[in-house]
Parts: structure tokens; C-alpha cells; sequence
């Protein structure tokens, strides 16, 4: 099978190019059921788009993103670490993920996950509070977040601000049902952009349908 | 770097987040995820055996009265002479086999059933040796889900009197604030008898002073451990006799 490199440690396999593999950090392990393939014995680990948002940006088009081998990333809205496990594949053990989580019975499988991965480094936080775990978190190259909060952008740049080493990227996922389920999803794409305009850049803007319905990834660089 | 001091804190946080509150939600969970298995069951098999004797079951049409009934066997002829009805049935004549297998169902909706009550006998020690006070003046299922709406028992000591009174309500007076409904009277408090039993024009006052009593109970169960119920039993009482006493709402202006 052939590998066709998309960043570090992510690539396109199979004939089409529509399946997404991450180098598997741990050996022999699978997070949350999904295939382990194995090409000229090394094993990757499908990355599936209706399960991780990021993965879907892959799949609509998104070329090129700030994560590399060594990237010190502050991952908000961990969950159960499905798409931390990811990440974790592609930083690899040079580089660090501070995962903050607030729900308690997710929190639960994010620290079973970062004992098997020791590049996880997981804080089960509210993102609203950044001071009680400022002195956890050093200054980051990214910053990633996916929290369907209602005020999740102001939680995104307050972050920012924070722990982002500046001229440094970040990628938000919105999802547009939990700001405001009356108004359509483009205006609603249209206000936070607006808001993220005044610290940011905006690089790109994609949305991730038909992998996640009313859900969009912002990417942007702080200024 | 190591990540080991990171997975410590946050295990810890983790021990620390849950509390005898958890405990108390997941219980009444699972009491009312039993009930709904137990009444999908119930509806299944009571059709079951609408066919092999309607006879017994128009006469049956209660859950409980039903499952204690036929769990001593499903046989026309037990079930028959426990009613006084005739054996003779127009239903369908099951044979011995459909009989056991139906047997078989019956055994497990009473074993469902029984978990049930096993459950909530447990739920009520729970309540009553914890929090005292909330159990006397509220029951232990109420208390429950007062405890589970709330997010705890500090919570709902500390939370206004009025809105213990419309816990579990929310759906109600938010149609109340933006569609501008009557506000609802009670939430959950209503599964207090006084509350259910009282008419319809009084249910709202006697929830108002029912919440304010709660209140006040949830305060002395987090504060001092003490039962003082005795004494908010007697004035919930006298209150309550006013209210029952004083016609009708003129009289209140």
C-alpha cells in the first residue's frame, strides 16, 4: 500500500487517497475501535473523520496544519481522547499535549489514556478557568479546541492569550447548534469569525459536512 | 517530561469531584431505567397473555396487581381460581410449551420488579441515614432527585427556597419567561403526597411552603447533622392547616 505524507506522521493510504492513518505511537494498541493497519511493518491507525473533527478537515480539503514531531499543543475540550490519541501519534514523544477536560466520566478515559501515552498530560479543568491551571500549562505552539460551549470563542481567546506563543496558529471547531440553534450556520460562521478577527488572522474556514453536521474548523494565526 | 504528575492531580481531582450526591443520581437512574424496562416488558407480555386469556386479563390491567397474580403460575386454571372467574376462556389456546416459555417471562419481569423494590428500599436508607431531615419532611424519592437536580446537597442548601419549589420544572418556566406561560407551581416536589393530594387550587401554596421547609431541612442536614424535624413537621403542619383552612383566594390578598 502506498503512503502519500500529508504532515508529519499523518498520511493518505489506500488506491484513492480516502483513507487517513496516523503512525501508531503505541504499538498494537487501538483507542476507540478503529483499524490498525500494517505497511512494510510499521502499524498506523485509520483516522477516522465522523469520529474526529480535525480528521475531517483532512478529508474536506485542509492541506497543511501547524502540528509537527515536537509541538507543544493545549488541546481544550479533551473528551475521551479520540482525537488526542491522534495528535499524540503525530507529536510523538518529543512533543507535549496539555488536554484539558471538564466532564469528570470523560476525564475518566483521558487518564487511562495518557498512562499508555506519555505525551499526554491530561487536566481535568474548566476551560473557563484558565488561572487554576495556568501554572500547569508553559507556552504553546498550538492550540486546539472543541468544546460546543455557547461562549466558546471567548473561552478559545482567552486561552490564547495565555499560553500562545504569538505569531503561532490554533484551530477552533465551532459547532454552530450550540451558539445559537435559531440562526443558520454560515451567519453564525460569519459572527465568530468577526470576533476572532480582532487578535487573529484567519487562515481558513472549513466546514466539515457531511462528517459532522453544523460543524466547522477554524484555523488562525494570533497576531 | 514526564507525564505521571499530570495523571496523579487529575485522578485526583477525579476522586475528590465525586461525592455521595453521584452515588444518590446514579441510584435513582437506575430505579427509573428498571421501571421503564419493566413497563415495556409488562406491555409485551400482558399482550401475550390478553391472547391466551382475556378473560383474566381485563381484570389485570395494573402493572403490579398483574406481575403478583400470574407469577404463581400462567395456567387458566391457577390464574382462574385465584380471580373466581371461569376456566373457560375464549382466548387461544397456548400449549404446554408457549405455557413454560411464557412462565419463563413472567419469572423474569417479577425478578425485575422485585430489583426494583430491592433498589429503593436501599435508596431510602441511603436518604435517611445521610440526610435526615430532607428524608422526614420530603420522603426519600423526592429527596433524591432534589439531591440529583441540584448537583448535591450543598448545592441545594444554599439554593432560594423558590427554586427548590420548581426543580425539574425548567422546561415549564422557560416557556413561563420567554413565551410568557403561567409559572409553574412545583417540580418534583409534587411526588409529595401533601402536594398530590391536596386540590388543585391549594397544591400551589402547599408547595411553596413545602420548598421553603425542604430548605430549611437541607440546611440542617448540611450544617449541624442534627434532626430537627420534628419541629418543621409541626409548623409544615400548621401552615398547611391555615392554607387548607383559609378559602379562597381573596382571602390571601
Amino acid at each position: 500500500m502506498e503512503l502519500k505524507k500529508v504532515i508529519d506522521n499523518v498520511f493518505w493510504a489506500g488506491d484513492k487517497n480516502k483513507l487517513l492513518v496516523t503512525r501508531n505511537l503505541v504499538t498494537g494498541e487501538s483507542v476507540y475501535g478503529e483499524r490498525l493497519l500494517t505497511v512494510d511493518g510499521q502499524e498506523y491507525r485509520e483516522w477516522v473523520p465522523i469520529r474526529s473533527k480535525l480528521s475531517a478537515a483532512f478529508h474536506k480539503g485542509l492541506r497543511m496544519i501547524d502540528i509537527k514531531e515536537g509541538s507543544k499543543i493545549l488541546y481544550l475540550g479533551a473528551s475521551s481522547g479520540t482525537t488526542v490519541s491522534h495528535v499524540s501519534d503525530i507529536v510523538t514523544n518529543k512533543g507535549e499535549i496539555y488536554a484539558v477536560e471538564i466532564s469528570e466520566e470523560m476525564g475518566a478515559s483521558l487518564i487511562l489514556l495518557a498512562e499508555k501515552r506519555k505525551n499526554i498530560f491530561p487536566l481535568i479543568e474548566d476551560a473557563r478557568k484558565v488561572d487554576s491551571y495556568s501554572k500547569f500549562v508553559p507556552k504553546c505552539d498550538f492550540i486546539y479546541q472543541d468544546v460546543a460551549q455557547r461562549d466558546q470563542v471567548e473561552i478559545f481567546i482567552h486561552n490564547s492569550n495565555q499560553f500562545l506563543k504569538n505569531g503561532s496558529y490554533g484551530a477552533i471547531a465551532i459547532k454552530t447548534k450550540s451558539i445559537d440553534v435559531s440562526k443558520p450556520s454560515g451567519f453564525i460562521i460569519e459572527q465568530t469569525s468577526a470576533l476572532l478577527r480582532r487578535n487573529f488572522t484567519i487562515i481558513a474556514s472549513i466546514d466539515l459536512y457531511p462528517y459532522q453536521r453544523d460543524h466547522a474548523l477554524i484555523i488562525v494565526r494570533k497576531k | 517530561m514526564d507525564n505521571q504528575d499530570y495523571i496523579r492531580r487529575a485522578r485526583k481531582t477525579l476522586k475528590e469531584g465525586l461525592s455521595l450526591g453521584d452515588l444518590i443520581t446514579k441510584l435513582v437512574n437506575l430505579i427509573d431505567e428498571t421501571e421503564r424496562a419493566e413497563n415495556t416488558l409488562f406491555e409485551a407480555i400482558y399482550d401475550l397473555y390478553f391472547m391466551y386469556y382475556p378473560e383474566a386479563a381485563a381484570l389485570l390491567k395494573e402493572r403490579d396487581e398483574f406481575i403478583a397474580t400470574i407469577s404463581g403460575g400462567v395456567d387458566r386454571v391457577d390464574v382462574g381460581n385465584v380471580l373466581k372467574i371461569s376456566v373457560e376462556s375464549m382466548g387461544y389456546d397456548l400449549s404446554g410449551d408457549d405455557r413454560s416459555l411464557l412462565n419463563l417471562h413472567v419469572n423474569e419481569l417479577k425478578n425485575l420488579s422485585d430489583m426494583k423494590n430491592f433498589t429503593k428500599t436501599y435508596l431510602e436508607k441511603v436518604i435517611r441515614e445521610n440526610y435526615p431531615n430532607i428524608y422526614e419532611v420530603a420522603g426519600y424519592m423526592v429527596a433524591a432527585r432534589l439531591i440529583m437536580l441540584s448537583g448535591g446537597l450543598k448545592p441545594l442548601a444554599f439554593m432560594p427556597s423558590s427554586k427548590v419549589q420548581i426543580l425539574g420544572a425548567e422546561k415549564a418556566l422557560f416557556s413561563h419567561f420567554r413565551k410568557g406561560k403561567s409559572s409553574p407551581k412545583y417540580g418534583v416536589i409534587f411526588k409529595i403526597p401533601t402536594i398530590e393530594g391536596a386540590p388543585q387550587e391549594k397544591r400551589g401554596k402547599i408547595a411553596r411552603v413545602l420548598a421553603s421547609k425542604i430548605s430549611m431541612a437541607a440546611k440542617l442536614d448540611l450544617f449541624s447533622k442534627k434532626d430537627g424535624s420534628a419541629i418543621l413537621k409541626e409548623k409544615l403542619e400548621e401552615e398547611i392547616d391555615r392554607i387548607m383552612k383559609n378559602g379562597t383566594k381573596k382571602s390571601y390578598r
